[in-house]
């Protein structure tokens, strides 16, 4: 087990940057997943760790050893892959082997390893199978045996569970993180799914276009994103944004957005959002900071709407509405749902607003504030992932 | 089927549509859906194939007369002196043809597909070239290299080694060195069907194989070993039983080359064959070496097929 670090790393294909520049550090026996759109370059960077795809420019670091030359095989690391690449021809057994006796073991060693990893992962009684006898999770498994069993350094998942129903994708999602719990090898994880990224990692890396949108813990990411593109991606349904701009009311700052909602800025923000007054703005809000109001109020925050769509979850209830031409949605009460074509009075928790800056993409920050109920306190931590990313 | 019980299954189940109608139906009258293949293959194929069987039995001649039945073509063939020296012959240029074909097919295979993934230029020229011999007939093979092997000053091939200052070779003119022009010859042709087998086979290997190998720590042969050949096994053994039965079947390019000699030096079994009907005039037979050829082609093909894989995929 080792850290990763990777200092200012690119990939370009010809004139083509896929991977910009680009520093990260995987601490020793930390789960880290790379999460973001395809080709963003999440699965570049996971390959070039790898040795699978040469290094443009910059270092590869795993431990103290510089491995941009070394052959993956050399690199001491594991890799499961979106297809799980099981060798067609050879038994469970053989293809958990295969690394071990490639690095000159005996037959009593690997016999012995080899059935090591197939008690911690189940798969005892198909060691005798081909791969094509064994259905997609047993499959799944399998790569990971032929992971573990040989200790690596580091173990590399490149969207593994992508091909999987969603039941047993859930499913395999918590076997992985209590695999790491048992065996916390230093795993670098890449998907393209939010969810998967949020419930696995330690600490996710949010990327787009071939550059870190944003580094930290996920509840984290999800409380403070620092762009809009954070904010959109990260969290399902995606936070609502309404274009508009900051007015000075009677009480301080209001966000008014095109559409007329009028929603004012928590006190705790007022002296960060002032210098963006009377500039076009977007807030930002996610669905669960949307509720329906009590009965008859006619409160600050609140709107009329006319709900045009609902989705029951069971747990919770999705509703989705109009704000001046925007779909929006709100996450909703069960107990307490309009139907759609219903009218609704809605309030909005502004304490839970994300306000950012149309041109940049950036979310205003307000360090060292409280920002309402759903986050986390900011830990210093945080503070310095933040420094990590590349602007 | 009775009228109610026509009835009652129309009830019971839904009607079936017309693909399913067609399906059902082929599936308990096979007889008139087979029928076209059968007519056709016993007509062009098995019909020939059990002619030649009888004629094996005859006195048959290609100049006439009366056909008795008679067992003294087969004695005849099966107790010729010359027979063992073509079965020999014809053992040496199927052999070596075969397994020339494969490597050197194998060989070509590799580097263009080594090639393409490196997207290195001039791969779809290279494959071009190589099939370019392939589509050369037989006979224009053979007259092809009958001008390279020519021991005449003018000989391609000796007046190249004479530049380099090397003896001419008498390529056609000694039985050894003949049997080997020909077996040049005759790979030179094949190989691109070996190579267009194992390139499609080659392309068809998952690619992620080979880095879950490479990442696994398995060096370059390692990979060739367990993963290339492992994965285009079936499609060398398919290729191994089509070109042993089309090198069997080989005749032209000999007898344009060679004519089968010097003495019977490359007289092959499909050329004797042809010289026992064509120049002796004995279809019987000629007739009993076709079935002695059809057996040996047909016993090589089911060895190959133990090894193939059985019920997996």
């Amino acid at each position: 087990m080792a850290p990763v670090t990777l200092t200012q790393i690119s990939k370009s294909f010809g004139a083509v940057e896929t991977v910009h520049p680009l520093d990260l550090e995987v601490k020793d026996h930390e789960f880290l997943v790379l999460v973001g759109p395809s080709g963003c370059g999440k699965s570049t960077i996971l390959r070039m760790i790898a040795g699978l795809e040469t290094v443009s420019g910059g270092e590869v670091r795993i431990g103290d050893r510089v491995v941009n030359t070394l052959s993956p095989g050399a690199r001491d690391v594991a890799m499961v892959f979106q297809n799980y690449a099981l060798y067609p021809h050879m038994n469970v057994a053989r293809n958990i082997a295969f690394g071990l006796r490639r690095r000159g073991m005996t037959r009593a060693q690997v016999d012995e390893a080899v059935l090591e990893a197939a008690r911690l992962l189940e798969i005892e009684p198909l060691l005798g199978r081909r791969p094509s006898a064994l259905s997609g999770g047993q499959r799944q498994r399998v790569a990971m045996g032929r992971a573990i069993v040989r200790k690596p350094k580091v173990f590399l998942f490149d969207e593994p569970l992508s091909n999987l129903d969603a039941k047993l994708r859930a499913q395999m999602r918590v076997e992985i993180k209590k695999l790491h719990q048992k065996v916390p090898t230093t795993t670098v994880y890449v998907t393209h799914d939010q969810v998967e990224a949020m419930t696995m990692a330690d600490r996710l890396v949010v990327m787009n276009n071939g550059r870190i949108e944003q580094v930290g813990r996920p509840m984290d990411v999800y409380a403070h994103p620092r762009t809009r593109f954070v904010a959109e991606f990260i969290g399902s349904p995606a936070m609502n944004f309404w274009d508009g701009r900051l007015e000075a009311g009677s009480k301080g700052l209001v966000f008014v957005a095109h559409s007329g909602l009028r929603l004012s800025v928590p006190a705790s923000r007022q002296v960060a959002y002032r210098p963006h007054l009377g500039r076009p703005m977007t807030l930002g809000l996610r669905p669960e900071a949307i509720s329906v109001a009590p009965d008859h109020t006619d409160a600050r925050d609140t709107e009329m709407v006319t709900i045009k769509l609902v989705e029951p979850l069971g747990v919770e209830t999705l509703a989705f509405f109009d704000v001046g031409g925007v779909e929006s949605c709100a996450r909703l009460d069960p107990a307490h749902t309009p139907r759609a074509g219903d009218s609704a009075r809605l309030t909005f928790d502004t304490a839970m607003m994300h306000l950012i800056a149309p041109d940049t993409g950036e979310v205003v920050t307000c360090e060292g504030r409280a920002t309402g109920g759903a986050s986390a306190p900011r830990t210093h931590e945080h503070v310095s992932h933040q420094r990590e990313t590349t602007p | 089927m009775t009228s109610s019980s026509s009835s009652v299954s129309a009830d019971a189940v839904p009607r079936p549509d017309a693909k399913a109608g067609l399906m059902g139906q082929a599936q308990s009258h096979p007889l008139p859906w087979l029928m076209p293949v059968i007519v056709v293959i016993g007509a062009f194929y098995l019909y020939p194939i059990l002619d030649a069987l009888r004629l094996a039995f005859t006195n048959a001649s290609l100049t006439g007369g009366e056909e008795v039945y008679s067992l003294a073509a087969l004695r005849a063939v099966l107790t010729n002196p010359a027979l063992p020296t073509v079965l020999g012959n014809t053992a040496i240029f199927t052999a070596a043809s075969v397994v020339g074909q494969m490597l050197l097919g194998l060989g070509i295979a590799l580097l263009v597909v080594r090639g393409e993934r490196n997207s290195l230029p001039g791969m779809l020229v290279l494959r071009t070239i190589v099939l370019a011999a392939w589509v050369v007939p037989g006979v224009a093979n053979g007259v092809i290299w009958s001008m390279l092997f020519s021991e005449a000053p003018f000989g391609a091939i000796n007046s190249t080694l004479g530049l380099m200052g090397i003896a001419p070779v008498s390529w056609l003119s000694s039985p050894q060195n003949a049997m080997i022009s020909v077996i040049i010859a005759n790979i030179w042709q094949g190989t691109a069907f070996s190579m267009i087998v194992i390139y499609a086979a080659l392309k068809g290997i998952d690619e992620t194989l080979y880095e879950a190998a490479a990442v696994d720590g398995a060096l370059p042969w390692e990979r060739f070993a367990f993963i290339t050949l492992p994965q285009i096994k079936v499609a060398l053994l398919i290729n191994a039983i089509l070109i042993t039965i089309q090198t069997l079947n080989t005749f032209d390019a000999v007898i344009s080359l060679t004519g089968g000699g010097p003495g019977r030096a490359t007289e092959v079994l499909s050329l004797f064959t042809y010289n026992t009907v064509f120049n002796n005039f004995d279809l019987a037979g000629g007739s009993v070496l076709s079935i002695v050829l059809l057996v040996i082609a047909l016993a090589l093909a089911g060895l190959y097929a133990l090894f193939l894989p059985r019920g997996e995929k």
